[in-house]
This record gives C-alpha cells, sequence and structure tokens, in this order.
C-alpha cells in the first residue's frame, strides 16, 4: 500500500500542476524603484476613417435606429485613435496589476467598454443591461471559446480567462454588437483615449519592445527605451 | 432636398407594401395549435422568460435565425434535445445557439415541451395516392416539415443547406443514399434520420432532383425586400446570394472549407475552403470557374453516387447584382485589407 502510494505522490503532484496551468515563468510582483513612464500617441497623419453608420435591424425600441461602428474611433480634432492596446512585451517582473471591477455590459444593444484588457486567469463579468435577450459569443479567432444566453436584465455572466490573447466578443441576435477584450500577462498596459493618448507607468528601468494591437490595423511594434525616473515617448502614426 | 427625400420615402413605402404582399415566410405554414398543451405552455413564463421567439418561429410565429420547432419532436429523441440544450457548441461547434441557464426543472420543462411538438405524419397516405413520384416527394417534403431547416426560394430556414438548385448539385442516387442515413453517410451531419420508409425516400430524391433554380428568383425577390429591412450593404446581400446558392454545404461556413468529400478519390477528399479567392482570383475568372463548375475523380468508377462537384451554374442563376454583390461576401472572407496602416 505504501509502495503504491509513493509511486503515484509524483505523478499526482504532476497532475495537479497541469491542472493549475503552474506556467514555466510567471509574471512576478516587485517593488519598482524609480521606475519612469511611457507616454504616446495614436494618430492619423492626414486623412483619417469617417465613421460608419449601420441600421440597426431589430428591436428598435431599446437599440435605436442606427448605430456607430467602433471599428475606428478618430477624434476630429486631434486625429488621435481611442481603443488602441498598447502592451509591454516580455516584462517579466514589475508592479502589480491594478484593481479590476470593470463589467462588460450589454446596453442599448452595444458592448460597453468597446476594447478592454484582463489579466489571465481572472474572471470576465458580463451584465446584461437590456430588457431583451442577448447572448454572449466569445471567439478566439474562428473558434467559438463559449457562447452563452442572457435572456434577463441584470443577468451576470463570469467567464474565467486562461490564456493571453485576443478575444472577440459578439451577440447572434443583434449581428452589430462587437467588442474585444485583450487577455495580457503583465499589467504594463495602457489604452488610448479619445485623443488618441496613453501612458505607462512604473516601468523598471530597461529596453523594451512596445507592441500596439488595433482591431482593423492588427499589431504593429516599436522599441522602447525606459530611463529611471524619466518619461519616454513612442508615438504611432497612421497614414494609407 | 425635398424631393429626394420623398422619393426615399416613396421607396420604402413601396418596398414596405410589396413586402406585406408577399408570401411571409417569417410565418410557418400548417396546423393551428389552438387549444392544444403546446400553445399553453407557449404563453408560459419560462418561454416569455427566455424569449426562445426571438430566434425560433413556434407554431406560426417567431423569428427566424434557427429552425422552425413545430416538428422538433420528430426530428430529435429527447436524450438529443437535452444533451443539446446543455451545451449547443459541444454538437454543432460555432453555433448561434447559446447556452441558456435553465435550472434542472426549468431544462425538463423545455425538454418535454420540444419532444412534444409534432403532429402525425401521413407517409403511407402519400405514397399510396395516386400522384406522381415527383408530387409525392413535394408533399411527403412538406409533412415532413423539411423547411423546418432548408430553404427554397423565399420558404423555409436557414439552418441546413439551401435545396433551390440541388437538383444540380446532387444526383438523384446521392439523395436515396443521403436520405436514408444522413449522419451515416456522413459522420457529425447535423441532420437527423427521419426513418423515412423506402418508397418515399425514392419520391423525395425525384422532387429534390426537379429543384434546379425555378425558385431563385422567388428567392431573390424576398432577399429584395428584405434588403429595406436590413442593413443594406453589398457583403450583407453578398452573404444571402452566398447561401442561396448552397455553397456552404461543401465549402463550410464562411468558406472556411476542409468537408470531407466520401466520394471523392485519394488527394481530392476535402472541399477547398474559399478564403483566398479574392487574392487568387480575378472577379471574371471566379464566375467562370462558377459557371463551368469543378468535377473531382470519384473514389471509384462504380461508386455511387456521384462525388462532390460545384455544379456549372446557369448564366441566369446569378444576375449582375447577384454577382457584385457574391463577390463582395467572397472577398470579405479573406484576411481583412485596410488601406490604413502604421507607418
Amino acid at each position: 500500500m505504501k509502495r503504491s502510494f509513493a509511486l503515484l505522490a509524483p505523478l499526482a503532484l504532476v497532475l495537479v500542476a497541469v491542472a493549475f496551468e503552474v506556467p514555466a515563468s510567471a509574471y512576478e510582483i516587485a517593488e519598482v524603484k524609480n521606475g519612469g513612464t511611457i507616454t504616446g500617441r495614436v494618430y492619423f497623419e492626414k486623412d483619417y476613417p469617417k465613421p460608419e453608420r449601420k441600421k440597426v435591424t431589430r428591436d428598435n425600441n431599446v437599440c435605436g435606429i442606427r448605430m456607430t461602428s467602433e471599428e475606428f474611433v478618430v477624434d476630429p480634432k486631434s486625429k488621435g485613435l481611442a481603443n488602441a492596446v498598447l502592451v509591454l512585451e516580455g516584462i517579466e517582473k514589475g508592479k502589480a496589476f491594478p484593481k479590476d471591477d470593470k463589467t462588460l455590459d450589454q446596453l442599448k444593444c452595444r458592448y460597453s467598454p468597446h476594447v478592454m484588457v484582463k489579466q489571465t486567469k481572472t474572471t470576465l463579468v458580463v451584465v446584461n443591461k437590456d430588457p431583451i435577450l442577448h447572448n454572449i459569443h466569445a471567439y478566439l479567432g474562428d473558434r467559438t471559446l463559449f457562447n452563452l444566453a442572457q435572456p434577463i436584465q441584470n443577468q451576470v455572466t463570469k467567464k474565467k480567462l486562461r490564456r493571453k490573447g485576443v478575444v472577440r466578443v459578439g451577440c447572434d441576435v443583434h449581428d452589430w454588437m462587437e467588442s474585444y477584450v485583450l487577455i495580457v500577462d503583465n499589467p504594463y498596459y495602457g489604452i488610448t483615449d479619445r485623443q488618441g493618448n496613453f501612458k505607462i507607468t512604473d516601468v523598471p528601468p530597461g529596453d523594451y519592445t512596445l507592441k500596439m494591437w488595433q482591431e482593423v490595423l492588427g499589431e504593429s511594434t516599436k522599441k522602447v527605451a525606459v530611463k529611471a525616473g524619466k518619461s519616454a515617448k513612442v508615438d504611432f502614426l497612421i497614414g494609407e | 432636398m425635398r424631393m429626394i427625400c420623398l422619393r426615399r420615402v416613396g421607396v420604402c413605402l413601396l418596398g414596405a407594401a410589396l413586402y406585406m404582399a408577399l408570401p411571409n415566410s417569417a410565418r410557418a405554414e400548417g396546423d393551428s395549435w389552438k387549444g392544444t398543451s403546446q400553445e399553453t405552455f407557449l404563453k408560459s413564463a419560462l418561454v416569455k422568460k427566455y424569449q426562445c421567439f426571438t430566434c425560433h418561429t413556434i407554431t406560426d410565429t417567431g423569428g427566424t435565425v434557427g429552425p422552425i420547432l413545430n416538428m422538433s419532436g420528430l426530428r430529435r429523441e429527447k436524450e438529443w434535445i437535452r444533451t443539446w440544450l446543455k451545451d449547443p457548441n459541444a454538437i454543432k461547434p460555432g453555433t448561434k445557439m447559446p447556452m441558456f441557464p435553465f435550472s434542472a426543472q426549468e431544462l425538463d420543462q423545455v425538454v418535454n415541451f420540444l419532444s412534444r411538438m409534432k403532429r402525425p405524419l401521413h407517409t403511407q397516405e402519400i405514397i399510396n395516392s395516386s400522384k406522381s413520384p415527383v408530387e409525392k416527394g413535394r408533399a411527403l417534403f412538406k409533412d415532413y416539415d423539411c423547411s423546418a431547416c432548408h430553404r427554397i426560394g423565399d420558404q423555409g430556414r436557414f439552418v441546413g443547406p439551401d435545396l433551390t438548385f440541388v437538383g444540380l448539385r446532387k444526383t438523384e442516387q446521392w439523395e436515396q443514399v443521403w436520405l436514408k442515413d444522413p449522419t451515416g453517410f456522413k459522420p457529425g451531419a447535423f441532420m437527423p434520420n427521419f426513418h423515412i420508409p423506402k418508397e418515399g425516400i425514392l419520391h423525395l430524391a425525384a422532387f429534390l432532383h426537379t429543384l434546379q433554380g425555378q425558385e431563385n428568383e422567388a428567392g431573390r425577390l424576398w432577399e429584395f425586400m428584405i434588403n429595406f429591412m436590413i442593413d443594406n450593404r453589398d457583403v450583407q446581400r453578398g452573404e444571402m446570394v452566398w447561401k442561396r446558392m448552397g455553397c456552404w454545404g461543401c465549402h463550410g461556413e464562411a468558406g472556411k472549407g476542409g468537408i470531407k468529400s466520401q466520394n471523392a478519390a485519394a488527394g481530392h477528399e476535402t472541399v477547398p475552403g474559399l478564403k483566398e479567392v479574392r487574392d487568387k482570383y480575378s472577379k471574371e475568372d471566379f464566375f467562370k470557374k462558377v459557371s463551368t463548375g469543378t468535377q473531382v475523380p470519384a473514389v471509384s468508377k462504380d461508386a455511387v453516387p456521384q462525388p462532390y462537384a460545384c455544379p456549372a451554374y446557369p448564366e441566369d442563376a446569378l444576375n449582375r447584382q447577384d454577382r457584385d454583390d457574391l463577390w463582395a461576401y467572397i472577398s470579405s472572407l479573406a484576411p481583412r485589407k485596410s488601406k490604413w496602416k502604421v507607418k
């Protein structure tokens, strides 16, 4: 009896490790002394895409008559592009993740916010704030990650997000509804505001690759050197 | 300015009037369900809570996203319905049908209801009648409620392939083999086995083989009317043409390809996807291929039925608007190419 247990114990440990997805190198929280900052803008050089209007094809009493596509949200004055996500690649040690109690809302037949960032192994909370049926159809690439109905107003669905990646979320009842959830493994990220500005703070000094993701433009990278106590500026310019 | 507004209003009114005058395929034909226990259930708090009518037509009213549920008890066993409702994506990956948060009791009620949704068949009566085989097949098509999932012209739903041109795509023999045992022929097929008697299968196959585009105009007109109600963009219209031509049955949802062909010889076993069409073909070459068709070698010369082939669609199957729209849709299957780039 004892011998078989001794043989099984290591196997059990391996199985437990696999089950809990103990990664080879997890992000480590450590105090950042004299960290630097990365600021910048994502903006259009000259021309920029005008907002695309789409017809709302059902449930007009809740959803309205027309909606504006959010694939390019550009501020006419500054030509800044909102909802672009900037992430520092390959950083394994640094500040803690910010407190995250943001929900993904289904409100007036739109997803709000249109783009959000979540940490791996945290829970996505989706709330249906409308008095009609929506479903949460989440895709990883072409594959369905999950598809859950939310028929009841104020219904809350919680789903664990396991791996890094870009999850697209839609609704099959109202096919114009779309949002993106970027799952990241480090807290050094920013989402551009309406003017296209972003800021990443408490960065341990060093040389990094800054990756920008946008739903139409895809991914592009720029190198950035962060010095102690200083601010580094990185802009992403978009043109034809 | 005023002239343009009046014209637009006039067109919208005309469109709405025409739409009302056409047979409304959102309404299912069939017997009245008045006074039945099924009708009572449909008025229950449970159905109101889960809003089934949003996507499904049940009795004679409801949505058009999913199948008509009037004969779901004929199509599916109780256990299948239960397994389906617990996790639709496990049975049909990518399905629009979501997982609903039923309690155990609610699930029992819904499963019981759906398994009781059926009406008696008239199979032998139809087979024994003095009609022609094709007319018997047409009657059986109606009796088995094939329109619950399939479309011909402007009637039916979009769950299974559109059958408007199925007589061009499939031989009569192929239909006979298919109807006898869909999942036996194609493992993982969503279509259930209806256990139709052999003679009934022969009549149905004969009927299906006559469907070579006669209802195409009706389908096209329905789409034209619907375009007033939906976001009238070429990609959306093109998707409806794509469905009407029945391409996805072989080329896969959104042209993903990789569908196994049971009939084809080695090296031709999977039907190609269409995601690269925009980048590999010109619009003219693509439509030339559509109108000349593609044949692949059969698994053996005695192989029955005929292997999958892209049929030669007749010139008038697709008018100029159809072609423009279908090309826009096929192009949208390729990776998105934006004119905007990060410098």
